[in-house]
Parts: C-alpha cells; sequence; structure tokens
C-alpha cells in the first residue's frame, strides 16, 4: 500500500477537555503486616525471621519467600548504616503535605538502610542532618514519629533516622 | 529467589517469528486525541506506508488472528479495559485480544506474548498496540501514578517518585565505579543523557531532543536537580503517543513483505519489587564471561545492577546463539530511564564487564560509527516514554534499521511536516550501514521485570 502523507493538524486546542476530580479513600489492609506497623507506633523497630532459612527480613514477609513457611516476628536493632541515599528535590505530587504531617521538609533525604543483623535493606528518611554532609557508612540510628510529633500516622513515615557518631 | 538459572533449559520458538512492520505516532506531552485515535494514527502508519503487499486496510484485516495490547497504568487513561475500545475502534472485533501489563516492561513484554503467539502455530499474523495517555494529570500527579508502582506500604510514600529510586541506586553505583574517576566518572553518566537528546534531533517523533554539552546536563539553570545525583535532562520524557508492530508467520511475513526481519531471541527476567530486598548472588555469567571474572563480587547485584536484565540476556541470547553482544550485535536500544539505567544496563547485558559500563559510552562504542551504536532513536531520555507505547517502539526502531528504512521514517521531511516540525538542516543520517543483528530492551520498576528481544535480518 501506498502512503499517505496527509495535512499536518495541530494538536486541536479547540477540542473538549473535561476536568474530572478524583478524591476516594481506600480502606487498606496491612494484612500480616499489621504488627510492624502497630510497633513502629510504640517506638519499636520488628521485623520477621525465617528459623528454617536463617533470613531476617526489613522490610518484614510475613511468609518465607524461600520455604513458603511462616516467619517469626523478632525485635530487630535500632542500629544501622546508611547503604545508599538521594536528596529528593523534586517529589510527586502528596509528598510535600505528607512530610508536612510529620513536621520534615523538602529537600528530604531518602535513605537505605544496612540493620546489623537483617538480611534485607529498608527505605526510610533521614533527619536532623545537612544534606551536604550526609555520606554512604553513616551510623544512624532510628527515630519514631510518636504522638505529639504529628504521629503516629501508621505508614512508612512513621520510621526515620538521625545520624549517631561512631 | 531461585538458582541454578536452569542450565539444562534451551528456550526455543516452536517456528520462526518475523517482524514486518511498525507504526508510531509523534510523542508530546499533550495531544489532543483519545488513546484509540493516537492507536489508529500509528496503526494506519504500520500498515499502509510499510510497503506491506496488501491491496486494501480490508484484505489486512482479513489476515489478522490476534493483537496484544499494552497499556502500562489504567490509572493515566482514567479507563479499565481500554484494549476493548482500542480493539472496537480499530474494527477487529471478534479477533481474541489480550492486555498486557508488566509495568515499565509492558511494551517488551507485549511483544514477546506477541512472538508466543505465532510461534505457537496459534495465529499467523499479530496486531501488537500500545499507548500511554499521561497528558490528563499534571507531570507532578504522574510522577506520583508511576509511583504507584513502587511497593506501596515500604516505599510509595518516600518520595512519590522514580527519579528518587533510582537515585539511590545512582548513588551507590558512583561510590563502587565513578568516584575513583573523579570528575570524568560523573561525565559519563552525563554523557549518556547528552548523547540520547542529540540523537532525539534527528527524530520527527521525539519530545525532548537538543545539543546539550556534558556540562549542561548537571547545569542547575538548565537542569535542575530532581532527585540528587539525577538532573531533569537525565530522566525520561512523560509522554502521549501510541506504538503498533506488526508480526508474522514465516510464510505471511514473506508475502506482505520483501524484508522481513526475524525475531530470533525473546528472554524476560525478573528480581524483587524493592531494591532493598536483592540478597547477594552469584552473577549468572553470558556466553563471552570468563567463570573467574565476577570472583570477587561478594554483594550483586546489590544497588548497581539487575538481575532481571542479566536473566533476560542470558535467556535471550542463548535462544538467538549470541556469542559476544558487543560483536554480534550492529546496534540496539536499551531501557534508559535515567542516565544510571543506562549505564546499569550496558553491564547487564554484556556490552562491557560489571564496574566498566562507563567504557561502552566513553569510548564512543555506543554512538554511531562505534561497535555498537545504542539508542539511536534517542531512547526514553531524548524521544519519548509513553509507556505501554515504548517496548514496542524500541522494537519497531531496530526493524527500521535492519530493513534498511530509518531513513523512510525519520529523514523525510514530509514525516517531520506531518507534526508541525521542520527536518533540521544539519541532518545526521543515523541508518547503520548494513545492520544485520539488533537487540531491543524493556525494563520495569527497579528491575522487576526486563525483557531482551534480538532480531536478525535474513
Amino acid at each position: 500500500m501506498g502512503r499517505r502523507f496527509k495535512a499536518y493538524r495541530p494538536p486541536d486546542a479547540s477540542n473538549l477537555r473535561l476536568k474530572i476530580p478524583r478524591a476516594v479513600t481506600h480502606g487498606h489492609s496491612y494484612g500480616k503486616t499489621s504488627p510492624y506497623f502497630r510497633a513502629l507506633a510504640e517506638g519499636k523497630l520488628v521485623g520477621t525471621h525465617c528459623p528454617f532459612c536463617r533470613l531476617t527480613f526489613l522490610p518484614p514477609r510475613p511468609d518465607c519467600p524461600e520455604c513458603w513457611g511462616t516467619t517469626d516476628w523478632v525485635s530487630v536493632s535500632k542500629k544501622g548504616r546508611i547503604a545508599t541515599f538521594a536528596i529528593v528535590h523534586y517529589p510527586g505530587e502528596g509528598f510535600a503535605e505528607d512530610l508536612a504531617t510529620v513536621g520534615a521538609e523538602l529537600p528530604c533525604i531518602i535513605i537505605y538502610v544496612a540493620i546489623y543483623g537483617v538480611d534485607t535493606k529498608i527505605m526510610s528518611r533521614l533527619e536532623e542532618c545537612d544534606p551536604k554532609d550526609v555520606y554512604i557508612g553513616m551510623p544512624v540510628v532510628a527515630r519514631f514519629t510518636g504522638a505529639g510529633d504529628g504521629g503516629p500516622n501508621f505508614n512508612a513515615l512513621d520510621l526515620y533516622w538521625v545520624p549517631i557518631k561512631e | 529467589m531461585i538458582d541454578g538459572f536452569g542450565q539444562d533449559w534451551q528456550p526455543r520458538l516452536a517456528r520462526p517469528v518475523f517482524a514486518i512492520a511498525g507504526g508510531v505516532t509523534d510523542f508530546r506531552k499533550r495531544h489532543e486525541m483519545t488513546q484509540k485515535e493516537l492507536v489508529m494514527e500509528a496503526v494506519l502508519m504500520a500498515v499502509e506506508e510499510n510497503d506491506l503487499n496488501v491491496a486494501n486496510v480490508g484484505d489486512f484485516k482479513k489476515l489478522l488472528n490476534f493483537a496484544v495490547y499494552s497499556q502500562f497504568a489504567d490509572h493515566f487513561g482514567d479507563q479499565l479495559l481500554a484494549a476493548a475500545i482500542v480493539h472496537d475502534y480499530l474494527g477487529l472485533n471478534p479477533l481474541g485480544n489480550i492486555e498486557v501489563k508488566t509495568g515499565g516492561a509492558t511494551g517488551g513484554s507485549a511483544v514477546v506474548s506477541a512472538v508466543k503467539e505465532i510461534a505457537s502455530g496459534y495465529a499467523d499474523l499479530v496486531l501488537v498496540a500500545g499507548w500511554e495517555m499521561m497528558d490528563e494529570v499534571s507531570t507532578r500527579q504522574g510522577n506520583t501514578y508511576i509511583a504507584h508502582a513502587a511497593c506501596k506500604d515500604f516505599e510509595f510514600r518516600l518520595g512519590r517518585i522514580y527519579t528518587n529510586y533510582y537515585a539511590l541506586m545512582a548513588r551507590k553505583y558512583a561510590e563502587m565505579y565513578l568516584k575513583a574517576r573523579g570528575e570524568a566518572g560523573r561525565d559519563s553518566m552525563s554523557l549518556v543523557a547528552a548523547k540520547n537528546h542529540y540523537y532525539a534531533s534527528f527524530s520527527p517523533f521525539s519530545q525532548a531532543p537538543g545539543n546539550y554539552s556534558i556540562e549542561d546536563i548537571t547545569d542547575e539553570k538548565i537542569s535542575p536537580l530532581v532527585a540528587d545525583p539525577l538532573h531533569l535532562l537525565e530522566c525520561c520524557t512523560m509522554s502521549t503517543g501510541a506504538a503498533v508492530l506488526i508480526l508474522a508467520s514465516e510464510d505471511m511475513a514473506f508475502k506482505l513483505s520483501s524484508v522481513p526481519v526475524q525475531i530470533d531471541g525473546i528472554g524476560a527476567g525478573s528480581d524483587t519489587m524493592r531494591t532493598g530486598d536483592r540478597r547477594p548472588r552469584k552473577v549468572p555469567l553470558l556466553p563471552h564471561e570468563d567463570p573467574d571474572l565476577y570472583k570477587g563480587f561478594k554483594d550483586w547485584p546489590g544497588f548497581t545492577s539487575f538481575l532481571a536484565t542479566r536473566y533476560a540476556a542470558v535467556v535471550a541470547y542463548k535462544m538467538a546463539g549470541i556469542q559476544n553482544p558487543l560483536t554480534d550485535f550492529d546496534l540496539a536500544e536499551t531501557h534508559d530511564a535515567f542516565s544510571i539505567s543506562a549505564l546499569q544496563s550496558y553491564e547487564d547485558l554484556g556490552f562491557r564487564p560489571y564496574g566498566k559500563g562507563y567504557e561502552f559510552i566513553d569510548s564512543w562504542d555506543a554512538h554511531l560509527g562505534g561497535s555498537l551504536p545504542e539508542n539511536l532513536s534517542g531512547g526514553l531520555i531524548g524521544t519519548m516514554h509513553a509507556v505501554g507505547a515504548t517496548g514496542i517502539w524500541q522494537v519497531i526502531e531496530v526493524l527500521w534499521q535492519l530493513q534498511g528504512k530509518w531513513g523512510n521514517f525519520h529523514a523525510d521531511p514530509r514525516i517531520w511536516a506531518r507534526y508541525g516540525k521542520t527536518m533540521p538542516e544539519q541532518f545526521v543520517n543515523l541508518q547503520v550501514p548494513n545492520a544485520r543483528r539488533g537487540l531491543a530492551v524493556s525494563h520495569a520498576g527497579t528491575g522487576s521485570h526486563v525483557t531482551a528481544i534480538t532480531l536478525r535480518r535474513s
């Protein structure tokens, strides 16, 4: 078949564009991970441990991905080191407002933390640190957004970390 | 996590599959069109402008057996089951069809799925159509929608933007592999972005063409930080548009086309949704890699490599008989969602060993005239990332190159005029001379799904 080069028609600004607002509330269940968010609200950090595979997961996995057995809830250390970090200047919609509920603001240092005795790394925030001072390997300690600090919100923002001395 | 990589598994297609035609829209943040109208525009280019031996649209439709559709996020189009609307608009009822979803790799997965439709013997002629409508919401809201493709409970709320999730990897990668080289290390990342914006200048379909210096890429005034260390010009575009690819069995391919291109390898891989969940494991080797090459690696893939990409490459290369990707392929399209993910992918795909990905871009191998020109299309950074269309468009760009038709679709002033653009005066012909084999890689999340597709001109 031959080619048909139709004349260019610019995006037609006269085409109608309707504004459709969206505001819905989801009733999201944390399911078997609920104990993790309850613990955060009490200032505790917990993960799950598979006794057969000898693996500790944080974020927690109530079922072990290796043997499919049920894992146990365990306390994990509140000390760790920064595995890597980024500094968010331009976040997605809603993040700045979300941060404000826990008294934090942009730019926000996002970190992955390696926790002693845990086989995975958890993404979180670093506070009380100048973005110029953060480095990979920096020792950090867990803090919690409890009552009085705008929390607990029972979400990932309830946990954050601050630098500690070596 | 499964060890062993199924060494005894010899992946193969039960019968040969060919790509014969492709079509796209131009890509921009905002089209004043609906998704079905965009797909119609792309399908018209595919059927009418690829020298197919069919008399008219009706004859083509009579030969068609199945359709595979590809859209990343129903959020964007605000329409569930959009595939049914597109299929209906194209007048293809009662043909069977499916819609494929694997995040950023949705387009690649759709092609892989369509290849299997033909290889299985179910169909002789299959339409693959992908699109994304990213223009109904602001860019900021668009980033939040995309971040819904991160773990909802543990990572979505931390930034609500994928640039952050890649910035975390970029920082670690730079610490391990780039820092020792000082500023030159950072420049390798910037060069990826500068190259792809530059090549996008020669695509009439591109959303973000530009002739930037390496310094421009990290210049706060031109290219502000989105998530440190990644700057705006190192990030893919947020695009609206569509892409359509037509695949055929051997008999059908040679009946309809004088230059069918065989899809001789497909591979798919996966890894954890959250990057931090990746525990150390052995590097699966590619045919050209020495068994001792990664002996000292204690924390692979960590934050710096993609197991899914490596696994997809292992499978696709095995199927296609690729011994050394750098020399066996004549061009590649990789998923440069960010400058850093291109560098990471160069290593996963075996263009350079792990830790040496920067050599691939610094040595000029990745440029036209180099060993393996990469993302001559302009990539996701320079041309488009209308997510559901992306992996399909990558295969189309490789197809046109292998058919020797790059110029028909890029170097014709009438194509530029169609989109209200003027072909640049200083035009560079990006047709790879006598290209015979190519690779297209589609990638989701922080490497949760990856497909690798290899193409070969007979």
